[in-house]
């Protein structure tokens, strides 16, 4: 189990390295000379150089990106091209108020998404999991900027229960979350249902109503245990999602997350800005990926004997090459 | 009875003289009990029509004419079904050529995104070793950043238009396929037959093509009518921000778009493009699950 | 079956809610009473000093942050600068005619009009508790200088020559000066001692003594301003207590947000804004704005150097259809480049004939489809642009195509000069007609939109004589004279293509007394604000 951990741990800093090299080679295919959007209309080549040499832009690609890593990992995100200050006070305070977003969606996604999912495996093919399915289906299927719209219109304007932007208090989150929540939601609900299916129909389970323990135990204490396997993966991997991805969410709610700072980097080619920000979500992601897989492995024994047996092997390799 | 048995029976006749395809006789078999794949599937079938024949039903012209004197009608008005836009152009022209270029998004970019999948994934089952570990790490990179995202990075480098929203999906959802395609190849590359043939000296790219791809298609099309609902979808949110196909193009995302300003004074702007969009990966979303169901009907009702 | 019925129910639900969204939306709206008053005409003054309204507030709508304070970074954040920093001179009420002494008690000029001396107040202190002396001034020129050098292209020197005494000199007589320094950007004193300790480029800095001081920022969300309590100036003394700027990057939402209560003033050139505010019975200032002549950009494209196809692009837009169909007739198309005083009507070369023009595009050796070139537009003028695309498409001029950016990155590509054609007013002001020359002629503007040394040399050297003419005149009519000159003389060029003029609109809550807005540019101070 160490082993594996520490095995996962040290592949994080190599996955950030590469993603940190991915988006600096898609950053080089844009057109747009940075240093020339940055300076005035007339400037000669030494403001030219300058402006170059300011931001480490005279480099080549490969100095420009270690010198980025010693200086990300140092804790300096480099300098925005737009605000010319740095990036670390522009981006830091917005990964709270995504993580939140996140948070909150997630949380009450799970809360929902579980309870219903069962139901729907439950209940196969009843009008219930029909009407679970269809509306899932739909509501995953609605643009996510004219849900938030209807949602403002309907519930801050005629109904009046909620703000129409913001995040002051509890009240200013429940838009948003519902606007983020309600197409994953509806995707969440299936995979849930789908993986009690599976279980469902394994040996194990007919076994125990065989036995004829009570139908809520073999779902609840059977079943989902071993659902749940699945369930945190597609949980984690939605959660990691959703840092990043609630970009409408953001723009409609005026929320200063940071996926709407990747739009707003994107828009005014502000490439520290967008590199630092997708690395965040990198990590978020990597991070959760990395909290999934312990978990797994923690909750599931076969990953953890997989590794057992390998140092086993080797033990017992290098007892016979002793003997040989 | 004894003329369902008899049908039966002249089925099964059918069934075992085609020697060839007999996967899709299958498929299509199952697909046409359910009438809910039948509406879906008739459901998608029209949306393609309309996307080839979209100039016979009403020509391109329609689409981008601007009429001040049309501005902003609501649906029945004469010689305009579903009304006008705020630049008087018909909606119903630029919904059926948007038809289109939804199609031309959802499904050059969810193919093309497979396709390379599928080669990707079948190199690293064949291979494995250290192709394998490069692809796959490749993959494992571009998959620690949100679909989105990538594909937000990749259109602000290559500039708006249609051509480069498809590289940008085609891109987004590279991941999730070869991640998932891979899976199945490795299971398929123990098989038997496909051991056998590399035993035989099957050369890697012939093992490929006659084993795996063959293999392969039941996913890659489940996967893929998933894919084209989401990235026409994506493209929709694309154009939301400004990074979609360029005016006046006609796109079901980007008339969404610009019709909420217009919101209080002609909801129609918005209703028409919304309800098009959501009904047809509505539509696309269940003739997926559908096919699912008729691949492999073991799986038949989970998701 | 079931799924399909279960689909149109939903479909039918989803109609429903969508129609009950959009038609009931303004039930409860406040109800149009004249709340507003005329920004030039003003209503009845602050009478003495009413003192600040204890728990009164105001939230002002922005869609874009202003990461920076400092007066001298960025011309954008005007909408924050005009509460913080104040001047030696302001316009009462924001009227241009009505110049008033403001930290200065009172002035001098020279007979020659070249030496101007101004007393300054003794009673004004920073809200860090500094007094402001002459010495402020200084330091704050000092760096303003070296940001925006065009700010000080007349003034030949300035010095405090006393505790409480500020000498500026001028290059030549300029009879615009006296409209020039209650800019913002030109005076706004900033507080030295807060420059000493965090730099000219912290945001720890921004301490002014204008009629609000910044209590917190949060970047992404705003500002929340709060009422300077010992504020020099009576005339201008702030009544609502908090003033915050909020930022909403989208318009939609900013619309019902105002709707809802939940913001207080929202300003916009977006003409559907207008038409939902007014349907909802909103009543609605309507404040003139610029005229945003469509500028060729002759270092970018190279077809733009030749006068043949300049020429023939003004005969081909139908300004007056354009502004028909999107905005229903309320922006007219315009007559000049710019409205107000310097203005020359545009001449033949800009009469809508579009066979004309494509007869001078053959005759040049052009056909229609060598016409290659992208417009540049910010949200605001998308639409526009769309329909003046599908005008030229349907000339022929396929290869002419529509890019839309947010409003920070068309800035950004204006100031670098990587655009094609860009529809932009160019920092025009009524007092001020030269300034879209200084910022977009000389070789050291800002916003870089006249080209003209790339088409003729020669042409522009006669253009920069004459601008030179009119920083210099000694008189008001010389200076009209010469700017009048000026722009007929790049109309003649046909430098843009015609364009339209755009009003600026205001809502303001019903509660809220005493909008005052500039002319032009737009600017308004909140200091005037009452609540009900």
């Amino acid at each position: 189990m160490i082993k594996y951990t520490i095995n996962r741990i040290i592949m994080v800093p190599i996955l950030l390295l590469l993603v940190a090299f991915f988006i600096f080679i898609l950053l080089n295919l844009s057109e747009s000379d940075p240093v020339v959007l940055m300076l005035p209309s007339e400037y000669t080549q030494a403001d030219y150089d300058a402006m170059e040499a300011k931001f480490g832009l005279d480099k080549p690609m490969p100095v420009q990106y270690f010198n980025w890593v010693v200086n990300f990992v140092q804790g300096d995100m480099g300098t925005s091209f737009k605000t010319q200050g740095p990036v670390a006070d522009d981006v830091g305070f917005r990964i709270p108020i995504s993580l939140k977003l996140a948070f909150i969606t997630t949380l009450i996604m799970v809360i929902l998404g579980i309870p219903l999912g069962v139901m729907c495996a439950v209940k196969q093919y009843t009008a219930f999991d029909s009407i679970v399915n269809v509306l899932a289906k739909f509501l995953g299927s609605i643009p996510g900027f004219w849900l938030g719209l209807i949602l403002i219109m309907t519930f801050s304007v005629n109904l009046g229960w909620f703000p129409t932007y913001g995040t002051g208090t509890l009240r200013h989150w429940v838009l948003p979350v519902f606007t983020l929540l309600l197409p994953f939601l509806a995707n969440y609900v299936r995979q849930v249902r789908s993986a009690m299916l599976d279980c469902i129909r394994q040996d194990y389970i007919r076994t125990a109503r065989s036995k004829g323990a009570k139908e809520g135990y073999v779902i609840f204490r059977e079943a989902l245990k071993n659902a749940l396997l699945p369930i945190i993966t597609l949980t984690g991997g939605i959660f990691a999602t959703m840092i990043g991805g609630a970009v409408l969410v953001e723009k409609v709610f005026a929320i200063p997350g940071v996926g709407f700072k990747i739009v707003e980097a994107i828009n005014s080619r502000d490439m520290p800005t967008l590199l630092a920000c997708t690395m965040i979500l990198a990590i978020f992601t990597i991070m959760v990926q990395l909290i999934v897989d312990l978990s797994y492995a923690l909750v599931d024994p076969r990953i953890r004997s997989s590794f057992a047996g390998k140092k086993k092997r080797k033990e017992t390799k290098k007892l016979k090459e002793e003997v040989a | 009875m004894l003329k369902t048995e008899k049908a039966a029976a002249e089925q099964l006749v059918k069934r075992e003289k085609s020697t060839k395809n007999s996967q899709g006789r299958e498929v299509w078999h199952r697909l046409s009990s359910r009438p809910v794949a039948m509406i879906a599937f008739v459901g998608v079938s029209l949306l393609i029509l309309i996307a080839i024949f979209a100039d016979l039903i009403v020509p391109y012209e329609m689409a981008i004419k601007q009429i001040a004197t049309d501005k902003l009608m609501p649906p029945g008005s004469p010689g305009h079904l579903l009304g006008t836009d705020n630049f008087g152009r018909d909606i119903f022209a630029r919904i059926i050529h948007g038809t289109r270029t939804a199609l031309q998004i959802g499904l050059i970019s969810a193919a093309s995104s497979l396709f390379i999948s599928a080669i990707l994934a079948s190199v690293c089952s064949m291979l494995g070793g250290i192709v394998d570990n490069i692809i796959m790490r490749v993959i494992d990179v571009i998959s620690c950043i949100p679909g989105l995202v990538v594909a937000l990075a990749i259109c602000a480098a290559l500039g708006n238009g249609v051509p480069q929203l498809i590289v940008a999906l085609t891109f987004s959802g590279l991941p999730m396929h070869t991640k998932m395609v891979r899976s199945v190849a490795l299971t398929l590359s123990k098989m038997d037959y496909v051991e056998s043939a590399v035993a035989l000296g099957g050369k890697p790219s012939y093992i490929m093509y006659r084993h795996l791809f063959p293999n392969l298609t039941s996913i890659m099309i489940i996967n893929g009518t998933a894919q084209v609902s989401m990235n026409i979808m994506m493209g929709a949110t694309l154009g939301f921000i400004g990074l979609g196909v360029k005016a006046p193009t006609p796109e079901w995302g980007t008339m969404l778009a610009s019709g909420l300003n217009f919101m209080m004074r002609n909801q129609y702007m918005v209703l028409v493009p919304g309800l098009v969009l959501a009904i047809s990966a509505l539509l696309i979303n269940t003739l997926g699950d559908c096919l699912r169901d008729a691949f492999d009907p073991q799986l038949k009702g989970r998701a | 079956m079931k799924l399909r019925k279960y689909s149109i129910f939903l479909a039918l639900v989803m109609i429903l809610m969508t129609f009950a969204a959009c038609g009931n939306g303004g039930t409860d709206q406040p109800d149009p009473s004249g709340t507003v008053s005329n920004s030039t005409t003003g209503d009845a003054p602050n009478e003495g000093t009413a003192g600040i309204q204890k728990g009164t507030s105001f939230k002002y709508w922005v869609n874009y942050d202003m990461p920076s304070h400092m007066p001298w970074k960025d011309s954008r954040g005007a909408a924050l600068y005009n509460q913080l920093y104040d001047n030696l001179l302001y316009k009462y009420q924001m009227n241009q005619n009505d110049i008033r002494g403001n930290l200065a008690e009172s002035w001098k000029v020279s007979d020659d009009g070249m030496v101007w001396v101004f007393q300054i107040k003794k009673d004004a202190y920073f809200t860090s508790g500094n007094q402001v002396n002459a010495e402020a001034f200084v330091k704050t020129w000092d760096i303003t200088k070296e940001f925006q050098p065009r700010y000080f292209s007349a003034v030949k020197s300035y010095e405090a020559t006393g505790e409480f005494e500020l000498t500026i000199t001028l290059n030549n007589p300029s009879a615009t000066f006296i409209y020039d320094l209650p800019m913002q950007s030109l005076c706004g004193v900033v507080d030295p001692k807060a420059i000493e300790q965090y730099g000219s480029e912290d945001n720890k800095a921004a301490i002014g003594c204008g009629p609000y001081y910044i209590e917190s920022y949060t970047s992404g969300k705003g500002f929340v301003l709060k009422a300077n309590p010992n504020y020099h100036n009576p005339d201008k003394a702030p009544s609502i207590e908090t003033c915050e700027l909020v930022i909403i990057p989208d318009e939609n939402t900013a619309l019902i947000a105002l709707m809802n209560g939940d913001l207080d003033c929202l300003n916009t050139v977006n003409i559907e804004v207008y038409n939902n505010l007014k349907q909802k019975g909103w009543d609605v200032l309507e404040v003139e704005d610029r005229v945003n002549p469509f500028w060729f950009n002759a270092r970018e494209v190279e077809i733009f150097k030749n006068d043949a196809v300049r020429e023939a692009l003004c005969h081909m837009v139908d300004w007056e259809a354009a502004s028909q169909l999107v905005y229903d007739g309320k922006y007219p198309a315009s007559k000049s480049y710019w409205a107000g005083p310097g203005m020359v009507p545009y001449s033949d070369k800009y009469k809508y004939d579009p066979q004309l023009g494509l007869k001078i595009l053959a005759d040049a050796g052009f056909k229609p489809e060598d016409i290659k070139f992208t417009m540049l537009a910010d949200p605001d003028f998308t639409n526009l642009e769309i329909a003046i695309q599908a005008q030229l498409n349907e000339l022929g001029l396929v290869n002419v195509k529509t890019v839309t950016y947010d409003g920070a990155t068309c800035y950004g590509m204006l100031k670098g000069g990587t655009y094609e054609m860009f529809p932009c007013h160019n920092g025009y002001g009524v007092e001020s007609p030269l300034t879209p020359f200084s910022m977009g002629l000389t070789p050291q503007s800002t916003q870089r939109v006249m080209w003209l040394d790339y088409i003729n040399k020669d042409r522009y050297a006669e253009a920069m004589k004459l601008y030179e003419a009119a920083n210099t005149s000694a008189t008001n009519e010389d200076y009209l004279k010469n700017v009048e000159a000026l722009t007929s003389l790049v109309q003649d060029e046909c430098l843009a293509m015609g364009g339209v003029q755009v009003y600026r609109f205001y809502a303001v809550a019903k509660n809220i007394t005493g909008v005052h807005v500039a002319p032009i540019t737009g600017y308004m101070d909140f200091c005037y604000l009452k609540v009900k």
